[in-house]
């Protein structure tokens, strides 16, 4: 006992470090406050269609997520990462994809399907996993001894994995909750949400402390669903066997493909017609950009991987990996203005720091709700029983978690690389200029030069695609 | 293990491309010395490579000696919220919204609203008395209005009130006034034009009309250039950026000359705009029975010192370059807007700016009946927002 206090004190600086990086974001940006926190007129409303939006947007990703598990279930390596990508592209190109389907189809029920057909893949893929991780050993049993399919998908997948599907719907719920880009661009003024509040706040009004207060109102709207629905000791199984052959369907995964498929074919026929616009301008300006761009990806995947990577090892019982999946940052213009208290001036190199910074703090919180707090929680178990046996806090962190969790960090660190090529709303607040290939994109579309627009997000998804998984394949543990 | 590699290959890159970063970033290789700095934040598409920004910077920096930094901003919310953290000794992109807030929003961090320094007369003289103020220097302007391209309307429409004619179902790209400007012209536009409950009638009736609503001009635009719908929201003079840098004609403004007769006083967010310009109007524009003339709305851009700057000569100097013929000519050629010294849009070779210069200049009469609107814009998008369209 002693010496687990003695090790906690020690780690004492680490996590008050940690501390310090969660509240950072919200202090920083107090200083832009006045008059202290100040709640709109319409938070109640605002609050009410924030919980529809989400709501609705997580019971459908779960429904679509349902029904994809089959599919999932089926695929491997690449095709897993495509049922994943729609979930994990810039909100950018769901949209295009959207406005070119059903260019007239907006409001409140437009968010909830494009935001809930994107996570759809997700919610299978993770609930696929769960399912091998927990349940396959008694699947295999159960079909042995003349079980039909129907009864495991009800037995297992309804009724064993609740926690599961709860996790589910936190995490497309929390997404839904701070998406900003397709609220604005699909939803119309019915389907708000506090990131749009915000926006407004600070767009129109200029009212830094509204949008402090819809920020912390959003914190504490997330930390409310967490503790509602963390999964409250549920016994952790663990087998591992592969259920591809058993309960994998084709049909399921190919239904899981259409919008991935519709958002390339979007993409590609739009950057074809965008070679036409390579200009030489483009051409000076891509190089640098592209190089900007993934040393933003490399820095936001070491730090979301080594940050992600350290907290773990402090071995956070379920209440503390609850309270930081509750974590949020505020919003991208907001965490961007905190940002800028880093350093001073807008150099390139201050730029890119502060895009990485930005960038690492953004996702993180994110990352460790769908990866990694659900892994370390298949860990309960074998601490408790090292514990009882003696081992210190250290060892167990270094001989079990670390090794444990080594290919999540690496996933999680490709995901963060990918996710900050594709991110323009934090860097278009701190960058001086238009450093990266996202924010390029963006001045070409000002500049009349739509297509050629197309063609930087579809390099941003390619790039991303292969800086991703190269930093997986590098960071993954080899056996 | 891994982690360290890509530690070292992340700082091995950093350092091997080291010699590229001040060319990268924008920043002088050494020829330029040394003066004063001046700092200038400005909007995106001004700053971005496709923009005035760059080249006006290089021109200026050879030409006095002086080291600038150029710092953009998204929007003009944005962009004074960047003004309170990193002091800047010129701010340019505001337009009359963007203005309004620059001159009476109070700054995040104190109870007062910026202040800004009145600049040299000789600065201000170069602009036209009609966009003249002596701390906010207009540099461009366009109308906005609705641009289509040739052959694909039966009938092109002359007025607002022939956007809601059935021909033009689902035809019509239009912007949200809460993330775009041209948006919230447009509902100035309508309100200006047929009082507000009638105008919010005319949106209402709208509706079957509307394609789409994006959230900003790039996106309506994009689905206009890819023949979604065949009328968009944008600029007057974005007809000449097909004309000039794509060679297609086919794209033109539709100049409304014909009054919308429906509502004799319009009134902005419950104030009655009563006083009307009936003087001599440009482009076609015709009155109605009220004697109201046809108009279309106008956006203007600023540039303004702040008043606690520190190279403010410099930053005058700089604007004085804004609005020499060299300046004007390269910001209307990359900003694609008309520039507000009319003997540069109608020097010779310059046609393509010319005519739609000329068009133009007719609405300047209609100048005084958009002064009040940018005090009206948080109203106004309250009760666009409660009218649930």
């Amino acid at each position: 006992m002693l010496a687990k206090v003695n090790f906690r004190w020690s780690l004492l600086p680490l996590v008050a470090t940690l501390l310090f990086v969660l509240i950072a974001p919200y202090a920083l940006t107090w200083r832009f406050t006045s008059g202290g926190l100040h709640w709109p007129e319409g938070a109640a409303e605002l609050l009410w269609r924030s919980l529809i939006m989400s709501a609705g947007t997580a019971t459908l990703a779960l429904l679509m997520g349902i029904l994809l598990v089959p599919g999932a279930l089926r695929a491997q390596g690449a095709w897993t990462w495509a049922l994943i990508l729609p979930a994990t592209v810039p909100a950018l190109v769901p949209i295009l994809t959207w406005l070119d389907l059903f260019p007239g189809w907006r409001g409140l029920s437009a968010v909830i399907f494009v935001q809930g057909l994107m996570n759809a893949g997700l919610v299978a893929v993770s609930l696929a996993r769960a399912l091998e991780t927990r349940w396959a050993g008694a699947i295999e049993l159960a079909i042995t001894e003349g079980a039909t399919p129907m009864m495991i998908w009800r037995r297992a997948l309804i009724a064993g994995m609740s926690g599961e599907l709860r996790q589910s719907f936190l995490f497309v719920f929390a997404l839904a909750l701070t998406s900003f880009s397709i609220p604005l661009v699909l939803g119309g003024r019915k389907a708000v949400n506090f990131e749009m509040g915000i926006f407004q706040a600070l767009q129109l009004e200029m009212n830094w402390s509204t949008a402090l207060s819809l920020s912390l109102l959003q914190l504490a709207l997330l930390i409310g669903l967490v503790w509602l629905l963390r999964p409250r000791g549920e016994e952790q199984i663990q087998t591992r066997a592969r259920l591809r052959e058993l309960l994998g369907s084709r049909w399921s995964l190919a239904l899981g493909l259409v919008p991935v498929a519709a958002m390339l074919g979007t993409l590609l026929g739009r950057a074809g017609q965008g070679v036409a616009q390579l200009d030489a301008t483009l051409m000076r300006e891509l190089p640098r950009a592209i190089f900007a761009s993934s040393v933003v990806a490399l820095g936001t995947s070491l730090l979301v991987g080594l940050g992600l990577g350290l907290l773990a090892r402090q071995l956070p019982s379920e209440r503390e990996r609850a309270w930081l999946s509750a974590y949020t940052t505020p919003s991208a213009v907001l965490l961007g203005f905190a940002t800028l208290a880093i350093g001073q001036g807008h150099g390139f190199e201050m730029d890119l720091l502060r895009m990485t910074l930005g960038c690492s703090l953004m996702f993180a919180p994110a990352l460790w709700r769908w990866r990694i707090a659900p892994r370390l929680a298949e860990f309960d178990r074998q601490i408790e029983v090292a514990r009882c046996l003696g081992a210190k806090d250290a060892l167990i962190a270094t001989r079990l978690i670390t090794p444990g969790i080594r290919n999540d960090l690496a996933w999680v660190a490709g995901l963060a690389a990918f996710w900050a090529w594709g991110d323009f709303a934090l860097s278009s607040v701190v960058a001086g200029r238009s450093q990266s290939l996202a924010l390029l994109a963006r001045d070409l579309m000002q500049a009349y030069r739509l297509e050629a627009a197309a063609l930087c997000i579809f390099l941003c998804l390619l790039v991303g695609i292969l800086q991703a998984a190269v930093t997986q394949k590098l960071l993954q543990r080899r056996d | 293990m891994a982690v360290l590699a890509l530690i070292v290959l992340a700082v091995l890159i950093l350092v091997a491309a080291r010699d590229m970063w001040p060319k990268w970033g924008g920043e002088q290789s050494g020829a330029i010395s040394l003066g004063p700095r001046l700092r200038i934040l400005a909007y995106s598409s001004f700053v971005s490579s496709w923009g005035p920004g760059p080249q006006l910077v290089e021109l200026f920096e050879s030409r006095e000696k002086v080291r600038v930094e150029l710092v953009q901003a998204d929007d003009a919310g944005v962009m004074l919220a960047k003004l309170e953290h990193f002091p800047s000794d010129l701010v340019i992109g505001l337009d009359q919204f963007g203005r309004h807030m620059a001159e009476f929003k109070p700054r995040p961090s104190q109870g007062q609203a910026f202040a800004w320094r009145e600049i040299a007369t000789e600065v201000t003289e170069l602009v036209p008395k009609e966009f003249r103020d002596p701390r906010f220097i207009a540099f461009d302007w366009a109308p906005i209005g609705f641009v289509y391209r040739e052959g694909e309307l039966k009938t092109v429409p002359r007025s607002l009130s022939d956007l809601r004619r059935p021909e033009f179902e689902r035809g019509l790209l239009l912007q949200d006034p809460r993330s775009s400007s041209p948006g919230l012209q447009f509902l100035f536009w309508v309100m200006a034009s047929f009082g507000e409950r009638d105008g919010f009638q005319f949106l209402r009736e709208l509706k079957a009309n509307v394609f789409s609503v994006t959230s900003s001009w790039s996106q309506a635009y994009g689905l206009f250039t890819r023949g979604e719908a065949p009328l968009v929201l944008s600029y007057a003079t974005s007809p000449i950026y097909h004309a000039l840098e794509e060679k297609d004609d086919r794209y033109r403004f539709a100049w409304f000359d014909e009054a919308d007769e429906e509502k004799p006083h319009a009134e902005v967010a419950g104030t009655t705009e009563t006083k009307r310009s009936s003087g001599a109007s440009g482009g076609g524009a015709s009155h109605n029975k009220a004697g109201h003339e046809a108009f279309h709305p106008i956006q203007i851009e600023y540039a303004a010192i702040p008043a606690n700057c520190r190279a403010c000569e410099v930053a005058e100097k700089f604007l004085q370059l804004m609005l020499s013929d060299e300046g004007q000519s390269l910001i209307m050629r990359h900003n694609w807007m008309l520039p507000v010294r009319r003997e540069v849009a109608l020097a010779p070779g310059q046609e393509a700016f010319a005519e739609t210069f000329q068009r133009a200049e007719g609405l300047k009469t209609s100048l005084k009946r958009l002064e009040s609107w940018p005090a009206q814009r948080e109203a106004l998008l309250k009760k666009w927002q409660e009218a649930d369209l």
